[in-house]
């Protein structure tokens, strides 16, 4: 084999270059993993971020929105994940709108931890801010208008009044809430000397406009004592609803008291969890005084501050306009991700080792053997390089497709090589024809097998096109026999009866279709030319 | 054995040999019927297309797969399938048919039933995965849509290839025969159809025709040699294709079961390891000897079309 003769190919160079470029993109850079000052492994960079949760371990999950999942809703509960995952700053997750045989569904994979995935698709972390208030048998409370509240048998009854008298609202048992005047009341239950305890919640979570996280901050509060305060800005309707509560108390001190003379305090419930209990002052009944803050105490201020971004965060990230129910979810733990990686990894560099083998066997020429397993290398490596750094996700799906993809082109170089062999034909061009006649239809056949699984429809409208081609064909064409006829119906019945189902991209084994696809157009476009050019060369 | 001598007293006789893929077709259809009767539906279908709850416990001890299959009955998810998993077997799956079983639910049933308790905290739970009957019966309807259109593709690149009828049908029929044949063998075997088999049978569409464009195109492309050498070159390079991936795929599932036990790669390999063999006794004696008998002109097919299609 002439050196010289080959390094004058531009098919070579093409070759060449794919494999710096990808060498450069894929980026293997020397990491001192168990820091003792030497380089010990190689981590591929350039792959990183693209590393399915098959290999990195992780959650996959598909959601539906309840209540309303329509594609205008799904898209702006899509969004609203986004912000999400912004504000909390979850790494390595993606969501995104996906529509699954005719329904609307959002489709999330993210390597965070079950619970911060959980998290992220649970509605914000409740948030609850409620002032109690007593009576003994019977008060009135006023809101938009004036309300009854009356002790019957171990319940509370709440009455409006009217110009035709009481009207019963409702009947509230223990724990039981009623909404009146667009303020929610809960009968927390009985209390000592008869008294039966309210609970007016005056903020929730949709009360919260944002954060102000310009006066937020953590300090010092005392010898090793801090407090982080986080005020809140609240909507006008709460503020009012605030105001309206507040002057359904007495004065003392100027702060609000109950009927029992004692103070009564705003407690605030992150979480289900009490945090704060405040007395509240008498300001709140001129309406001057509005804003909610949150205290968070502790002894350690770095702690403290990263407890109060957490509450931060959790409070402004924003609600879902709907929530999410899981339709599927899958779970990957980081040691069979691992695993996963290194199956992939060995069966990839054996099979290529075993086809050098059964090529050994046949030709029983080494010389035939390092170039084919070299270009079947090469395109794992294009592909790895070319492809996955930027463009596609690397999981078990696309594994597969890599496998299938080698597969093909080593299945190509056997055919490229047998022809090259037919002593009968002279010329080189006359055998690399129906070499590559066999190459272009088996590359069309596995390319137009792997299309449907990324999209039915337009594979659908092709079937059908095709049918009314051979229809036509057969019209125009003395050539044509009947049997274009026949073929030509069947096409179109098939694409006229798949029309009739909603159908949609699998996406479960999206990658595989598409490093199947990408995989083979490598082959023919970049290393199949070179491999028949070195052959050239080996002939001679 | 010479493999040229071989193939030279198999020649002699080459028409009978179309007895094979008949045969393993007839096989084929026995295996899935007898699967039907079986089993209900001939094949298993996966989590992905039923739905349901699959549950790995981490359970450091000795499990008998049976009492836990009570167990999950019992708490009414009957049809569940325990089995045991992981390096030291020290891991339980449990799969279980619709409704869904929550977290709670799923410590629950195992730390507290009439059969036998397992103290199980949230943390034994090492990974649940769900998915919801309707989507499972989407799903189901998207993979045999894409498996048809995928079918229907192979087949009209495969005709406007060749542009003759009888070359075109033995290569889709010897198509047919693989694919089948692998269904039947994942029905024999009890392999599910997951993504992961579903993949493989679609990766078959495009691999099983490969060695039958080899074929097609030497013996009616070739204008030297003889029938019988041309069948004979192709089958060389036939051979060796299906061996290189039959190694490969083999390959792929002996590290990923020694490394991880079943998976989705296991089942995808599993598939395609039968899927190429079956592919060459279709080639070599089902699509060979017909491609044989057109160009000898013993197939005349037009007369029958012509009855079928009045019009012209």
């Amino acid at each position: 084999m002439e050196v010289k003769t080959l390094a004058k190919e531009w098919r070579m160079w093409v070759l060449a270059i794919s494999l710096v470029l990808s060498l450069a993109l894929i980026g293997p850079n020397p990491v001192d993993s168990n820091d003792d000052g030497t380089w010990d492994t190689y981590q591929l960079t350039g792959l990183n971020g693209s590393m399915g949760i098959d290999f990195t371990g992780g959650s996959q999950l598909t959601l539906r929105v309840e209540n309303n999942d329509s594609r205008e809703m799904t898209q702006e509960v899509v969004s609203a994940l986004r912000g999400r995952i912004n504000n909390l700053n979850i790494p390595a997750t993606s969501v995104e709108r996906r529509v699954e045989a005719g329904e609307q569904r959002i489709y999330l994979e993210s390597a965070a931890s079950r619970e911060r995935v959980q998290n992220l698709i649970s509605q914000q972390r409740a948030f609850e801010a409620y002032m109690p208030f007593i009576f003994q048998e019977s008060s009135n409370f006023t809101l938009d208008q004036t309300y009854n509240f009356r002790e019957v048998n171990k319940t509370v009854e709440v009455r409006s009044y009217s110009e035709q008298g009481e009207n019963l609202v409702s009947t509230l048992n223990v724990g039981n809430t009623t909404n009146i005047g667009g303020t929610t009341i809960r009968y927390a239950g009985e209390e000592p000397q008869g008294y039966n305890r309210m609970e007016v919640i005056v903020y929730d979570n949709q009360d919260i406009e944002s954060v102000d996280r310009t006066n937020s901050g953590v300090r010092s509060a005392g010898t090793s004592s801090y407090r982080a305060n986080i005020p809140l800005i609240v909507t006008q309707e709460s503020k009012d609803r605030m105001q309206n509560v507040a002057n359904n108390f007495d004065v003392s001190a100027g702060q609000l008291v109950m009927v029992n003379g004692r103070e009564t305090e705003l407690t605030i419930m992150l979480g289900g969890e009490n945090v704060n209990n405040f007395t509240v002052s008498s300001d709140f009944q001129q309406g001057e005084v509005s804003q909610p803050t949150i205290n968070l105490n502790g002894n350690d201020q770095d702690e403290l501050r990263q407890r109060m971004n957490t509450v931060e965060n959790e409070l402004s990230s924003g609600n879902l306009p709907e929530p999410v129910t899981i339709v599927s979810s899958v779970r990957i733990s980081e040691t069979l991700g691992s695993q996963f990686m290194a199956v992939s990894v060995l069966s990839i560099v054996g099979s290529l080792i075993a086809v050098g083998f059964i090529i050994f066997l046949r030709y029983k020429n080494p010389k035939l053997v390092f170039p084919i397993v070299f270009t079947g290398a090469s395109e794992v490596f294009i592909l790895l390089g070319m492809w996955f750094t930027n463009f596609a996700t690397l999981n078990l799906s696309a594994i597969a497709g890599i496998i299938a993809a080698v597969g093909t082109g080593v299945d190509d170089q056997i055919i490229i090589t047998d022809e090259s062999e037919t002593e009968s034909i002279k010329d080189w061009t006359a055998r690399m024809k129906t070499a590559f006649f066999v190459i272009f239809t088996s590359a069309a056949s596995t390319i137009g097998a792997m299309t449907p699984i990324l999209s039915p429809q337009f594979s659908t409208l092709m079937v059908g096109l095709t049918g009314l081609g051979l229809l036509g064909y057969s019209r125009y064409s003395s050539g044509a026999n009947n049997h274009y006829i026949a073929i030509g119906i069947l096409a179109i019945i098939v694409s006229a009866v798949a029309y009739q189902f909603p159908l949609s991209a699998l996406y479960e084994i999206q990658e595989f279709a598409t490093t199947t696809i990408v995989g083979i157009l490598i082959g023919i476009a970049i290393t199949r030319p070179a491999f028949a050019k070195v052959l050239e060369n080996m002939e001679k | 054995m010479n493999p040229k001598k071989f193939f030279n007293d198999v020649y002699e006789d080459y028409d009978k040999y179309l007895y094979i893929p008949v045969a393993l077709i007839a096989l084929s259809v026995a295996a899935l019927l007898v699967g039907y009767v079986t089993q209900g539906p001939a094949i298993q279908l996966g989590q992905d297309f039923t739905g349901g709850t699959t549950i790995t416990y981490d359970l450091n001890q000795e499990i008998d797969t049976n009492t836990i299959n009570q167990i999950f009955a019992e708490s009414g998810h009957p049809g569940s399938n325990a089995i045991v998993v992981g390096e030291n077997q020290s891991m339980l799956q449990v799969t279980a048919p619709p409704p869904e079983i929550t977290r709670e639910e799923a410590i629950t049933i195992m730390s507290d039933n009439s059969i036998k308790n397992f103290n199980i905290t949230d943390e034994d739970i090492l990974s649940r995965d769900f998915s919801e009957k309707e989507r499972g019966e989407r799903l189901l309807m998207l993979a045999t849509w894409t498996f048809i259109l995928a079918f229907s593709i192979m087949s009209l690149v495969i005709f406007i290839s060749f542009r003759d009828l009888i070359p075109s049908l033995a290569v889709i029929f010897a198509a047919s025969a693989d694919i089948l044949f692998a269904i039947a063998a994942m029905s024999a075997l009890r392999i599910p159809l997951t993504p992961g088999s579903l993949s493989a049978l679609l990766m078959l569409i495009g691999y099983s025709v490969d060695t039958d464009i080899v074929l097609s195109s030497r013996v009616l492309k070739q204008k030297k040699g003889s029938i019988k050498d041309r069948i004979w070159s192709s089958t060389k390079t036939g051979v060796t294709m299906s061996a290189g991936g039959i190694a490969g795929f083999t390959i792929l599932y002996a590290v990923s079961m020694l490394l991880v036990g079943p998976s989705t790669l296991s089942v995808l390999s599993s598939v395609m390891v039968i899927g190429l063999l079956a592919d060459m006794p279709f080639t070599w004696f089902g699509n060979a000897i017909i491609l044989k008998k057109y160009v000898e002109g013993d197939i005349k097919i037009e007369k029958y079309i012509d009855l079928v299609v009045p019009w012209k």
